[in-house]
């Protein structure tokens, strides 16, 4: 279990959280929504430490965050942030592989390397293995960042708790791999990893999560099921979007579609 | 499936398995170091052959090789020649490395110790030493030898230090680096370093001005076994120390906090880094003065042939940081025999158009942020 109690941070006099207490189990993906600077990111830092904490405590299998030893939280935990800044010319494999630093001891081995490109096949990259990544588009980069952080927590160590955070994993990815990204991290839900997911696509969240936390304003404003946060009242107080939301007609999840206020096309 | 893979950047290198070639390549790096070294040592005012050198380094051992040397030769070898090899040996490992190190470091290729103004700082300590020293009337030059010999180095090393220190927090913002800030940083201390070492021409002795210009164009011709013996550790523990960061280094490419995530203690690894460039790269500036642009050309050409995985990078820069030196010393000192040139000029002669180049072709690899 991460848990985060009563978390307050606070930049230039302003605060950026403000009393926020979550929890993700093991086994569950959350998903977090809300509108630009609501503070979605500022809590994913919070989470793993990033950022230092005014007020509150965020606890990682009952455990301080910062009385874990960086090696050992990382084979726990992995983070996957909006941007990265790799201009040197890695192939995609080399990448991926970066993902198993926390449980090397010596050279990168067989296992190493089976798992590395398993998680490459597992977001359709596998073809881009040999390709340099600054060669890559957007998307293709952010599927190899998702790569490696799915090779860093593949096998659970010593039969601990893993846990994923992502950060708009799905913010360069056409509609495909959007929902294939997803798909991956809740297959990765049900093998028992805790995974939180920063989402804006209210539809994936409402597809794709067992909770969705609502933020606005660096507080959360509703949490629960989707079809219990993703409402109407909800979108409309903390979105300032006037939706329907409707049922999905497959999955029976909600389904939300902006109704347009000045509706001319 | 496998769609065919895009042309690759260096053709037919594959990097990602790649040990048995990295492995080859180092032994190669090793072959060609020994060549070099060995030419080096034969080549000069008095030709050595390699026989002989191996008879006269025996002789001194105890052992009687049948090739025979003059007492000339042996001299020469033995307080010229060998010290001055292996002062460029490791000074070019040092360098080498330190680019190596410093470009992983701020995750940028263009970082060269004298690019950023490390060598320039440690110049500038070195030279205030001097200034000092004469102000409050006890000359460095006055004290015993191995004062000298210590008190250089290590002024030149807290030099190094301060400015990497310095670069390092005018140029990282959130732990990201900016890179037009590292090379303005590198500008404003070779500025500061010229003011310095203009006004301590414009109070110097003639001694004190040759040392300067020493400095400024960068000379092995001090080498000799006593400075060699106070270089060795300098550059060796860094050398050594380098290649076990290898791994923090890489993942320190994707950014500070990613590497953060992959459990790399970021901030030790900085400071490790800063303190062991700054001991390298001290020491060579006080032995031997500012040669340039090794550590910008040295990383670049290994990262051509074996990626950028600084666990091959590092050992290679070393190694062929320091044939790259003894070569270019041996250049210097043959090419307008008897005079001799400065080797700080030629090296910026082979790196200065290499950094151009750099430059035009970062362009289009948006490596210039």
């Amino acid at each position: 279990m991460i848990e985060a109690r009563g978390l307050e941070v606070r930049a230039g006099g302003r605060a950026l959280l403000e009393d926020v207490s979550l929890a993700v189990a093991t086994g569950e993906l959350v998903a977090v929504v809300g509108p630009n600077g609501a503070g979605k990111s500022t809590l994913r830092k919070a989470l793993c430490g990033d950022v230092g904490v005014a007020r509150g405590e965020v606890r990682m299998c009952g455990r301080a965050l910062e009385d874990w030893p960086p090696v050992e939280r990382a084979r726990v935990r992995a983070v996957m942030q909006q941007d990265s800044s790799l201009t040197f010319p890695f192939t995609s494999l080399e990448v991926a592989l970066m993902g198993r630093l926390p449980h090397l001891r010596g050279a990168e081995g067989v296992r190493d390397y089976e798992i590395a490109r398993a998680a490459l096949d597992a977001v359709e990259a596998r073809h881009l293995e040999e390709r340099l990544y600054p060669t890559l588009s957007g998307g293709e980069r952010q599927r190899v960042h998702l790569a490696r952080v799915l090779a860093q927590i593949w096998e659970h160590s010593e039969g601990r708790e893993r846990y994923l955070l992502l950060d708009e994993p799905t913010s360069n990815l056409d509609l495909a791999h959007q929902h294939s990204t997803l798909a991956v991290a809740r297959r990765f839900s049900r093998e028992g990893v805790g995974v939180l997911v920063i989402l804006h696509d209210l539809n994936l969240a409402a597809q794709y999560a067992d909770r969705v936390i609502m933020m606005g304003g660096g507080r959360v404003v509703a949490s629960g099921s989707p079809s219990e946060v993703l409402t109407r009242e909800a979108i409309l107080e903390t979105f300032a979007l006037p939706v329907i939301v409707t049922e999905h007609p497959q999955l029976g999840c909600p389904l939300v579609v902006p109704v347009s206020t000045s509706a001319v096309k | 499936m496998t769609a065919p893979a895009a042309p690759r950047l260096f053709p037919g290198l594959s990097l990602a398995p790649g040990r048995p070639r990295a492995r080859l390549l180092l032994a190669f790096l090793c072959a060609l170091l020994v060549v070099v070294a060995l030419l080096a040592v034969d080549k000069g005012a008095v030709e050595i052959s390699v026989a002989q050198q191996f008879s006269i380094v025996a002789g001194k051992l105890g052992f009687r090789l049948p090739w025979h040397f003059t007492v000339e030769q042996e001299a020469t070898l033995l307080n010229i020649r060998l010290p001055r090899v292996l002062t460029g040996l490791l000074v070019g490992a040092g360098l080498g490395a330190s680019g190596a190190a410093l470009q992983g470091l701020f995750r940028n290729p263009l970082a060269d110790p004298g690019l950023v103004g490390v060598s320039s700082g440690a110049a500038l300590a070195a030279t205030a030493t001097v200034v000092i020293g004469d102000a409050l009337s006890l000359s460095l030059f006055k004290l015993p030898a191995i004062f000298q010999l210590f008190a250089f180095p290590a002024a030149a090393f807290a030099g190094a230090l301060v400015t990497s220190l310095l670069v390092h927090r005018l140029a990282t913002i959130a732990g990201q680096t900016v890179v037009a800030t590292l090379l303005l940083a590198g500008v404003a201390v070779n500025a500061l370093a010229q003011a310095v070492s203009g006004f301590v021409t414009f109070y110097a002795t003639d001694a004190q001005i040759r040392s300067l210009t020493f400095w400024k164009l960068g000379s092995l011709g001090g080498a000799s076994w006593i400075s060699l013996g106070v270089l060795a550790p300098f550059i060796l523990v860094p050398v050594v120390i380098f290649p076990r960061l290898a791994r923090s280094l890489n993942a320190m490419l994707l950014g500070e906090s990613e590497a953060g995530h992959l459990g790399v203690n970021v901030e030790r690894v900085k400071k490790e880094i800063v303190v062991l460039v700054s001991l390298a790269v001290g020491a060579s500036v006080a032995f031997t003065g500012l040669i340039g642009f090794v550590g910008l050309v040295v990383p670049h050409l290994l990262r051509l042939l074996v990626g950028p995985d600084h666990r091959k990078v590092l050992p290679g820069a070393s190694l062929l940081g320091a044939s790259l030196l003894v070569g270019a010393d041996l250049v210097a000192r043959t090419v307008a025999a008897p005079a001799e040139l400065p080797i700080g000029v030629l090296t910026a002669i082979i790196g200065a158009p290499f950094f151009l180049w750099l430059l035009l072709r970062d362009r289009k690899w948006r490596v210039i942020h």
